[in-house]
């Protein structure tokens, strides 16, 4: 049995090669799925550990002085962890200049601080009474390496009659600023001296210093926590306990990166398995078609066993074998091949180049993947030892109708139509998995209708055409119709393409969508991230780093009670700054600018180290004072009041000292009347000119009249005053008995205040603190806005301030910077009081998310149907190796009957050219289809946000590789008919 | 050595009628055969192209059923019986031989493996009966060639080859389809032989269907079919019309140049002579009974 079991593979070793390599690379594709998605969640990890921000990658914990720590301080171990542990104090620190030149900082130290702090001069702090100090701050207290300054704590009070003892520590170095972003940080400002900057010491040198310290502990996470999502949630749960019974209080933002990495890993753990699954069906497909064309080989042998009476087990196992041992054979060499293309593939495409490693679930695979390949193989051969002895030994082969086996392959089709619909309509938006499987269903069913429906039409053009003498074309179409196996070579290039189709239009929407969300979602090249000031401050030192405008934009948020967010932008700056992709429309930025901000403000303004009011005071309510209070907004932002205590009746000038207006223009933002009476608010005032100490008007009367005054919402129980232009001034009055709200804002700004939103407007702004109800309306609508996509609004930022801004500071203040910002453009933001805290930028994002979950996954789809299209050209070339040992000759017997051989060489190549392009236009259509009803489960983002939607179509590149793939087909049937005729030619 | 067991199989076909069923309308390949072969005789079905000899030796080898009549081998009417049965008995007490050597040879596989395989069933079925190849090839002339493969093996010795291979389970009825065809006369004598012996050493009853007379002639008995119907026997150098069951009888074809279709003819039957005479008297056709 072996004998013959060895001469039959030596003989036909040819097809016992394909079966080896396609059961070799449905194991391999079936291996690639865990492998890779093993490999890319390492990879995933790293990237998302870091994206994440500073406290999300630390679990920050402290406490007081932790006398119960005692010497040895608690030092929770977690896994995959850094635990960073450090005291500090709050000092004041004494240099040459005696207390003249005192200045602030924290004392401090943590685990490993010398190998994290840049030594500029000097070296670090390693011994007892040892300091190193930032080099500003060095600078500031002119202190020199090798000098010692006094450090001691702040005094507590004025109760405390003794100063707390100083201690004499030496400067040994100074170090450069520590960035922000850097984890070791851990985001604690006694360590990156927002405040007050910090000198770095030993842990007993900090403890010598006298009064309060506060002891840190903080656990650092890397990517290897992330290993094991349950251990680490244990050790934390653990870690944190521990350090409660410390007496620690413990804050993290860790679970949030915990939910999104979980989040990614389990997008990848379902897309990516079921990435493979077409794959290894597309080898059991040609497999199948292989063995198929390989037992119509030898039917003639087949027949011969029936003929003898070999038992039937025999025979079986006579047929089997001859694919089963390849197919077996292949286990090994195909999970090792897996193994090989995944690390190939981790290591060139994957963030990080992560390490793959073999594991159990990729072994599972490729047994099922193999077990698939020995079941194709059987049904490949079940109809061939089912058939009469007879039928097998007829050289004709005997064409069968479609009977039976059509009609369950129809339905077998029309059901994986089904099935293609309902996992597409029954999965989330977005959540990949099992949805992603939608495609190949649609495209199975699609193929397997199509493949059977398809000889009718082919059959009768075919018939027509010889009718009419066209033997090419007759021959052609008859093959399409005829031939043995083509409708399973068109079912494969149904499912090739529509997987080829939906996967490269996945890539191209997710990637067009990634890059507008980047785009939208930053708003500018770069984003810059600063520390929170006054909007009149940020509008200012933005405008006068950048005078021209080109570079830099000031913006800001608004606080909204609505789903809706309100981004606050320098519209006379945003068109040159603000990226602009398609995403937002026909709408240029220039026309959001003028539609945010319809006219230049001019707000009252005044430069004078002092003024004089005039004020006629014409009534007042006997016994009651009137005093007068002017809101200043200095050039930096810096507010100032400046107060008439007492208005005297008729008219006078009264002196007030405007400090914060005499370098340059200040506004003036309010105008308040203090009003104290006995009984009847009653008051009539005019505010008159203001003027310099020289004479010189400074602000008309005139022009206070003529400016738009904006008076707090009055209710019954809270009257305002009225105002009214005067021949003085600007008039205000009023007579009542309620308590009025005597504040008036100078606010030139439209009303009510434009705002350009995608999707819904907020109802109304609150202003002043929540006490003011602002009314807005839409001046232009965008599908999507810079920074909230589908769900926000635009306003101009000097409006919002004026409008809606308080005396507080700007909410989340940002500078946007264009692409072409220049390289000092920052420190001049800087050296205009701006402290940048952390900076964003669109490239960066983008990255981002070509790094993501959902980008590892696509990535793998697109990879997959690409093998796709060379397992179709190996299927195409397998048919043809297949043909060359037919046993009815094929075309070539016309050639008895007078037909040349040209036209049969030509009918040959058209016949596959029909079948290919047949094909293709199905499985195109199999992808309009997928894509009509699935894409929605395509995973675009990891974070699964909707606020910038996918485009719903692919943009016209897509249809170059599909293109490239079917010349690639085209040329597979040139090389095929070669070798399908190669033999023809020889034996003829 | 004549082993009682391997005697050969007695064939008997009975008004075997079969049609074979095609778009264009039905073909009658055999219309009525009846046929009676001994067991451990020698037959040649002859005859021209299309006259059914093939149909009759498909028939008897059960690859095909008939549409009408019975097939007899030994006491089994093949018509009758499942196909499984029919797998068994092809497996054991019939052998078949296809025209065309190489159609009945695995090309890539050594004579002894095709044997081999062909003994799968006999070996399951009555293993003490089974006779080891080698014997087998040696009493078809092929001692030496066993570990030859087929598709290396000179013609002549490619049919015996396929001979041994449908003897290979020791069946008592062999069927071979056109032995002799495109053989030189070296080669044909050679297959003639082994068929000789197999019939003699064995006792296995032959049935061949051939093209050549001379075959015909070596075989002792030849029938003729023509029409579908057993047209004639020749025997020791004899040619015979052959009665069928329903009573008909062939003419031979020199009769029928003289009787065109449509002629009419009394029987007249008299002194143990029948005679056919025409209905003018310008022919009469004395027929003899052997018997008379």
């Amino acid at each position: 049995m072996t004998a013959l079991l060895w001469a039959m593979v030596r003989a036909r070793r040819g097809l016992a090669v394909i079966t080896l390599l396609l059961t070799a690379l449905a194991a391999a594709a079936a291996a690639a799925g865990p492998l890779y998605q093993e490999a890319a969640a390492v990879s995933l990890r790293g990237v998302e550990v870091a994206a994440a921000t500073v406290d999300e990658r630390v679990v920050t914990a402290q406490t007081g002085d932790d006398p119960r720590g005692g010497d040895q301080p608690l030092r929770p171990y977690v896994p995959g962890m850094l635990t960073l542990s450090g005291i500090s104090a709050q000092v004041v620190v004494t240099g040459d200049q005696g207390e003249e030149g005192q200045q602030g900082m924290f004392l401090a130290t943590r685990t490993g601080i010398c190998e994290h702090l840049t030594i500029v001069k000097g070296r670090c702090a390693t011994g007892e009474r040892e300091v190193v100090l930032r080099e500003d701050a060095g600078a500031e207290l002119g202190a020199q390496p090798g000098q010692d300054l006094e450090f001691r704590a702040p005094p507590a009070g004025s109760q405390d009659p003794e100063p707390p003892a100083a201690v004499r520590l030496t400067v040994v170095g100074f170090y450069q600023a520590v960035r922000l972003d850097d984890p070791y940080w851990g985001d604690r400002e006694i360590l990156t001296g927002l405040e007050q900057p910090a000198a770095f010491a030993t842990e007993r040198t900090v403890a010598a210093v006298d009064g309060s310290r506060m002891r840190m502990v903080d656990l650092l996470v890397t990517p290897s926590a992330f290993d094991d999502m349950d251990r680490l949630r244990d050790d934390l749960d653990d870690a944190e306990s521990e350090l409660d019974a410390g007496g620690f209080g413990v804050d993290s933002e860790l679970n949030k990166l915990i939910a999104r990495i979980e989040d990614g890993e389990s997008q990848l753990a379902s897309s990516l398995l079921l990435a493979a699954v077409p794959l290894v069906m597309l080898c059991w497909l040609v497999l199948f078609i292989a063995v198929a064309g390989g037992v119509e080989q030898r039917r003639g042998e087949l027949g011969l066993t029936a003929l003898r009476g070999v038992p039937a087990r025999t025979r079986w196992w006579l047929a089997t074998a001859e694919t089963s041992v390849p197919v077996l054979v292949a286990v090994i060499p195909g999970y090792l091949l897996g193994y090989a293309l995944t690390a190939l593939l981790a290591t060139i495409v994957l963030p990080g180049s992560p390490p793959v490693y073999l594991n159990p679930a990729s072994a599972l695979y490729t047994a099922a993947a193999v077990l698939g390949a020995l079941l194709a193989g059987l049904l490949a051969q079940v109809r061939a030892l089912t058939t009469p002895v007879l039928g097998l030994l007829r050289r004709a082969r005997v064409r069968r109708r479609g009977g039976l086996v059509g009609g369950i392959e129809a339905m077998v089709g029309a059901l994986a139509l089904v099935a293609g619909y309902q996992v597409a309509a029954g999965e989330d938006a977005g959540a990949g998995g099992i949805g992603l499987l939608a495609p190949l269903c649609i495209a199975l069913g699609l193929g397997l209708v199509a493949a059977r429906a398809i000889g009718v039409p082919a059959e009768r053009l075919g018939r027509r055409a010889l009718r009419r003498g066209r033997l090419r074309t007759g021959l052609a179409a008859l093959t399409l119709a005829r031939g043995g196996g083509t409708h399973w070579v068109v079912v494969l290039l149904t499912v090739v393409f529509g997987l080829l189709g939906f996967a490269l239009s996945a890539r191209d929407v997710a990637a067009q969508a990634w890059h507008e969300r980047a785009q939208v979602q930053v708003g500018a090249a770069r984003v810059l991230q600063v520390e929170s000031l006054p909007a009149a401050s940020l509008l200012h030192a933005v405008r006068t780093a950048d005078p021209a405008g080109r570079y830099a934009m000031a913006a800001m948020r608004v606080n909204v009670n609505s789903e809706t967010k309100l981004l606050a932008v320098d519209s006379s700056r945003f068109a040159a700054v603000a990226l602009w992709p398609d995403a937002y429309g026909a709408t240029t930025p220039a026309e959001v600018a003028r539609q945010l901000r319809p006219a230049e403000v001019t707000p009252l303004a005044l430069t004078a180290a002092e003024v004089e009011i005039t004020v006629t005071l014409d009534r007042i309510e006997p016994g009651a004072k009137a005093g007068l209070t002017l809101r200043l907004v200095g050039t930096g932002g810096a507010q100032s009041s400046v107060r008439v205590d007492k208005l005297l009746p008729g008219t006078h000038a009264y002196r007030v000292a405007t400090p914060a207006c005499a370098a340059g223009p200040c506004q003036v933002r309010q105008l308040l009347v203090d009003l104290f009476t006995p009984k009847r608010y009653l008051v009539d005032l005019t505010v008159g000119d203001l003027r310099d100490p020289t004479g010189k008007t400074v602000l008309t009367g005139a022009e206070l009249a003529g400016h738009h005054w904006r008076l707090p919402q009055t209710s019954a129980a809270r009257p305002v005053p009225e105002m009214a232009p005067a021949a003085g001034g600007l008039r205000v009055w009023v007579d009542n008995v309620l308590t009025p709200d005597m504040r008036a804002s100078a606010d030139p700004a439209p009303d009510p205040l434009p705002l350009v939103a995608a999707g819904e407007l907020p109802p109304e702004l609150l202003g002043a603190g929540g006490t003011v109800r602002v009314p807005i309306t839409r001046a232009g609508t965008l599908p999507l806005v810079p920074r909230y996509g589908a769900h926000g609004a635009l306003v101009d930022l000097q409006y919002a301030d004026l409008r809606v801004g308080g005396e507080g500071d700007a909410q989340e203040p940002e500078v946007w910077l264009s692409a072409d910002a220049p390289a000092d453009l920052v420190k001049r933001l800087e050296a205009n009081g701006l402290k940048v805290l952390g900076e964003r930028d669109a490239a960066g994002q983008l990255h981002l998310y070509q790094e993501q979950a959902p980008a590892l996954a696509l990535l793998f789809l697109a990879a997959a149907a690409l093998t796709g299209v060379l397992f179709a050209a190996g299927g195409l070339l397998i048919t043809a190796v297949l043909e060359r040992g037919r046993a009815d000759g094929g075309l070539a017997v016309l050639r008895g009957q007078g037909v040349r051989e040209r036209v049969l060489r030509d009918a040959d190549l058209g016949g596959r050219f029909a079948l290919v392009l047949a094909g293709t236009v199905i499985g195109l259509l199999a992808a309009v289809l997928s894509w009509a009803l699935a894409r929605g489960v395509l995973p675009v983002f990891g974070d699964g946000g909707t606020a910038v939607p996918p485009p719903d179509l692919p943009g016209p590149l897509v249809a170059a590789p599909i293109a490239a793939a079917l010349l690639v087909l085209l040329t597979t049937c040139l090389l095929a008919t070669r070798v399908a005729r190669g033999s023809e030619g020889a034996t003829s | 050595m004549k082993n009682s067991s391997l005697t050969g199989l007695a064939v008997v076909c009975r008004r075997v009628v079969h049609i074979y069923r095609a778009e264009g309308g039905d073909v009658v390949a055999l219309a009525g055969v009846d046929l009676d072969i001994a067991p451990g005789e020698r037959v040649a079905l002859v005859g021209p192209s299309g006259s059914g000899k093939s149909t009759l030796i498909a028939l008897l080898a059960g690859l095909m059923r008939p549409s009408a009549g019975r097939v007899q081998i030994g006491l089994v009417d093949i018509g009758r019986i499942s196909e499984a049965e029919l797998a068994r008995l092809r497996g054991t007490d019939l052998g078949v031989v296809l025209q065309g050597a190489r159609r009945n040879l695995l090309p890539y596989a050594t004579v002894l493996s095709n044997v081999w395989l062909a003994q799968r069933r006999a070996a399951h079925v009555r293993p003490a009966d089974l006779e080891p190849p080698e014997r087998i090839l040696s009493l078809l002339g092929l001692t030496g060639l066993g570990h030859r493969k087929v598709q290396d093996l000179p013609p002549g010795a490619a049919q015996r080859a396929a001979i041994a291979v449908g003897m290979a389970a020791s069946p008592g009825l062999l069927l071979v389809d056109e032995p002799t065809s495109q053989l030189d006369r070296t080669a044909r004598d050679e297959v003639l032989a082994a068929l000789e012996a197999v019939n003699t050493e064995r006792g296995t009853t032959i049935v061949a269907v051939t093209h050549d007379p001379d075959v015909g002639a070596r075989l002792g008995r030849a029938v003729t079919i023509r029409d579908g119907r057993v047209g004639s026997e020749g025997r020791d150098g004899r040619e015979f019309a052959v009665i069928a069951g329903d009573g008909t009888v062939q003419l031979p074809p020199d009769v029928l140049d003289v009787l065109p279709p449509g002629t009419l003819l009394s029987v007249e039957h008299a002194n143990g002579k029948v005679t056919l005479v025409t209905d003018d008297h310008s022919v009469s056709v004395p027929v003899a009974s052997e018997h008379v």
